[in-house]
């Protein structure tokens, strides 16, 4: 008994320390990503700005109203997909899960596209999109579950099927896009998430579902622990298995549709997060959730700080001029995919 | 040994059914397509322009420099691409296997907007060949990430990663480039027969008389295979090494497609179950020719929705074979698991 208090004790401790690195790096990423750009600030005219202690006007300006609003939508969509992939690979007992794997987001994007495009003008402002998304993504994950049904057991199963739906959606949002002769920045944005032009109304869009979801998903940490030790040992401790996967499906669908909304289906940032966190925490959902959630935070900072540093500085002849931001879901893929093929071989070589 | 039961027999169903249909069909769709459209040409006003070239100087520009070399186009395409989809198939033994699912497809499309994007000083002649080498890239990547994994979905989902990897490297391409080449580049990305002349075709023609009876050359060896490495290296064949060439061939008829119209997917796919399913037999002396014309059919019927749908609106010939390949190939799938087959 007092072994395992005293590996409690331990846990916490390097929990502490995790979260407290982690925090560390973000604010640090975060003063460095605001810096960035067509003009470059050190991090002391970064302080200086933000804290409004004698910056150029003008500097104030590009930091508040444009990059500012950037960051903060970066750290709010890494906490909320973290958070979504964590849950997902608990309740689906899969490491090979994310939002973008199981059709979570590409169904929101959908949704939110075919609104956009179809739903009459008063429609439009009496529901929010996020509602609208809410219902693609949690419609799509449901059908992945349908058609997965009987197979629970075989993860990779799982993961094609959740890729071709995915892949079948999001040539539905192309040919709506173009049905609705959409530029290709919107396609872009939608197919790939991108950060590139997010501002304050964004943010106003977010941070509630933010707040909300991230809250939930704390609420839910205890039961999704239970759900971990299999569902007859969780009904037998008087868990109600069946609703409590519900809902926990429910809030990942809500982080994941919350933010893509705002910033488009950016991939395998939700796949990464997880894994990290529980090799740094452990399978504990209630300190799995947090820390997943903040190095997912970090790792779409460092990606966005990245596609910005690649499209600024790469200088390639004859296209100096061009204005086009690299889209963060594009270095995300590249960070993620290899990972996920990693992951991939490990669990089918070992078999 | 169902497979080898099957192989001496020819033909448990007939062979003129399906040729009749298919046939019809691409009469049907090449019709409507050609008719169809602004100008709108009647069908005896189309006979007299098709047969006797009578008709205004609009209309047979119409017809013949735009409607008709993108039908044959369609019709080439399809046809490799069928032949790509049974050859791989049978030489993986995997009936869920296609170019876009095994990174050749992807790998190609990237090689050809580097060449795009990059301007690089390549003649339009030579594009195939570079589609070729992204492509063998984009097949080798998958087929080194896949070895010493077991399992039909296992292979899949790494060829899946590894075109989303590839397709990662296609957008930073796609940021990089200026606009104007962007918006070719998307059109070309989504697999796209529009805009195509005899120039498009003429181009295409000697690869695909090249290639084209290669595929055929295979046909005993594939059958081999299909009963499994061991028994097909008890019957003389170099397993490894047949699958391996056989790849190649695949990636070739792959690539052409690729450099000519953009990555179109899921008809190599479809083309070989429909006709298996109709013949009956896996033998793939009877599926392979059928199966090239299917994907031909297929193709010309697509790309007829393609254009006419949403008239005067044209939507990518590429995102219809997803949205409609990609559903069929679910159902395939789950079906298959579901009834036990597999492993």
């Amino acid at each position: 008994m007092s072994k395992w208090r005293s590996l409690a004790a331990d846990r916490g401790k390097r929990l502490t320390g995790t979260v407290f690195f982690l925090l560390l790096g973000i604010i640090l990423l975060f003063v460095l990503h605001i810096g960035l750009g067509k003009t470059v600030l050190t991090p002391e005219e970064v302080l200086r700005a933000l804290f409004n202690q004698g910056a150029e006007e003008g500097f104030r300006h590009i930091v508040w109203n444009l990059r500012l609003p950037r960051a903060l939508i970066a750290i709010a969509a890494g906490l909320m997909l973290g958070t979504a992939g964590a849950i997902l690979q608990v309740v689906m007992r899969n490491p090979l899960v994310e939002p973008g794997l199981v059709g979570a987001s590409s169904g929101a994007v959908l949704a939110a596209v075919l609104w956009i495009s179809f739903a009459t003008d008063t429609l439009v402002k009496a529901v929010p999109l996020t509602f609208v998304a809410l219902i693609g993504g949690l419609g799509a994950v449901l059908l992945v579950n349908a058609l997965n049904a009987g197979h629970s057991g075989n993860g990779t199963r799982l993961a094609l099927i959740g890729v071709i739906v995915t892949a079948i959606l999001q040539s539905a949002v192309s040919l709506f896009l173009l049905q609705g002769q959409q530029g290709l920045s919107t396609i872009f944005l939608w197919t790939f998430g991108s950060l590139n032009g997010r501002g304050w109304s964004s943010w106003a869009v977010l941070w509630p579902w933010t707040v909300l979801g991230l809250f939930l998903s704390m609420v839910y940490a205890r039961k999704a622990e239970l759900l971990q030790l299999g569902d007859h040992t969780a009904t037998g401790l008087g868990l109600a298995v069946n609703r409590s996967r519900f809902m926990l499906l429910i809030i990942a669908s809500v982080l994941t549709a919350a933010s893509v909304s705002v910033v488009g289906a950016i991939g395998f940032i939700g796949l990464i997060g997880p894994h990290i966190a529980s090799l740094l925490v452990g399978r504990k959902p209630l300190f799995l959730f947090p820390v997943s959630a903040l190095f997912s935070a970090l790792l779409l900072l460092v990606s966005d700080w990245i596609g910005q540093s690649v499209t600024l500085r790469l200088p390639l002849p004859g296209m100096e001029n061009h204005l086009t931001g690299l889209p963060v879901g594009a270095v995300t893929t590249l960070l993620g995919a290899p990972f996920f093929l990693f992951l991939l071989r490990r669990s089918l070589v070992k078999k | 040994m169902r497979a080898e039961q099957q192989l001496p027999m020819i033909g448990r169903r007939s062979f003129l059914l399906p040729i009749f249909i298919f046939g019809s069909l691409l009469a049907a769709a090449a019709i409507i397509n050609v008719s169809s459209g602004a100008p709108e040409i009647s069908l005896q006003e189309l006979a007299g322009i098709i047969l006797f070239r009578t008709g205004s100087e609009l209309q047979l520009t119409v017809i013949w420099e735009m409607r008709i070399p993108r039908i044959i186009l369609g019709l080439l395409v399809g046809m490799m691409l069928g032949a790509a989809g049974t050859l791989m198939q049978a030489a993986m033994n995997n009936k869920l296997a296609g170019p876009e699912l095994l990174g050749v497809s992807s790998g190609a499309s990237l090689a050809m907007a580097a060449v795009t994007v990059l301007h690089l000083p390549v003649a339009v002649i030579i594009h195939p060949v570079i589609a070729l080498f992204g492509g063998l890239a984009g097949g080798l990547c998958v087929v080194l990430s896949a070895r010493g994994s077991r399992g039909t979905a296992g292979m899949l989902l790494i060829g899946m990663s590894v075109s989303a990897i590839l397709n990662g490297l296609l957008i930073v391409l796609i940021a990089l480039a200026t606009s104007n080449d962007v918006n070719l580049l998307y059109t070309y990305l989504l697999g796209s027969l529009a805009n195509r002349s005899w120039e498009h075709v003429i181009r295409m023609l000697p690869w695909t008389f090249i290639v084209l009876p290669i595929a055929f050359l295979f046909t005993r060896t594939l059958n081999l295979l299909q009963l499994g490495d061991e028994a097909a290296s008890g019957l003389g064949v170099k397993a490894l090494r047949a699958r391996i060439l056989i790849l190649a061939v695949c990636t070739g008829l792959v690539a052409i497609t690729v450099a000519q119209c953009g990555p179109i997917g899921y008809i190599a796919l479809i083309a070989p179950h429909l006709v298996r399913s109709m013949l009956g037999t896996l033998d793939t002396r009877q599926v392979l020719p059928l199966a090239v014309l299917a994907g031909g059919v297929l193709l010309v019927a697509a790309d007829t929705v393609a254009r006419l749908l949403f008239y005067p609106l044209e939507i990518p010939v590429g995102v219809w074979t997803t949205l409609l390949g990609g559903g069929l190939f679910l159902m395939l799938f789950v079906k298959r698991q579901g009834g036990g087959k597999n492993e």
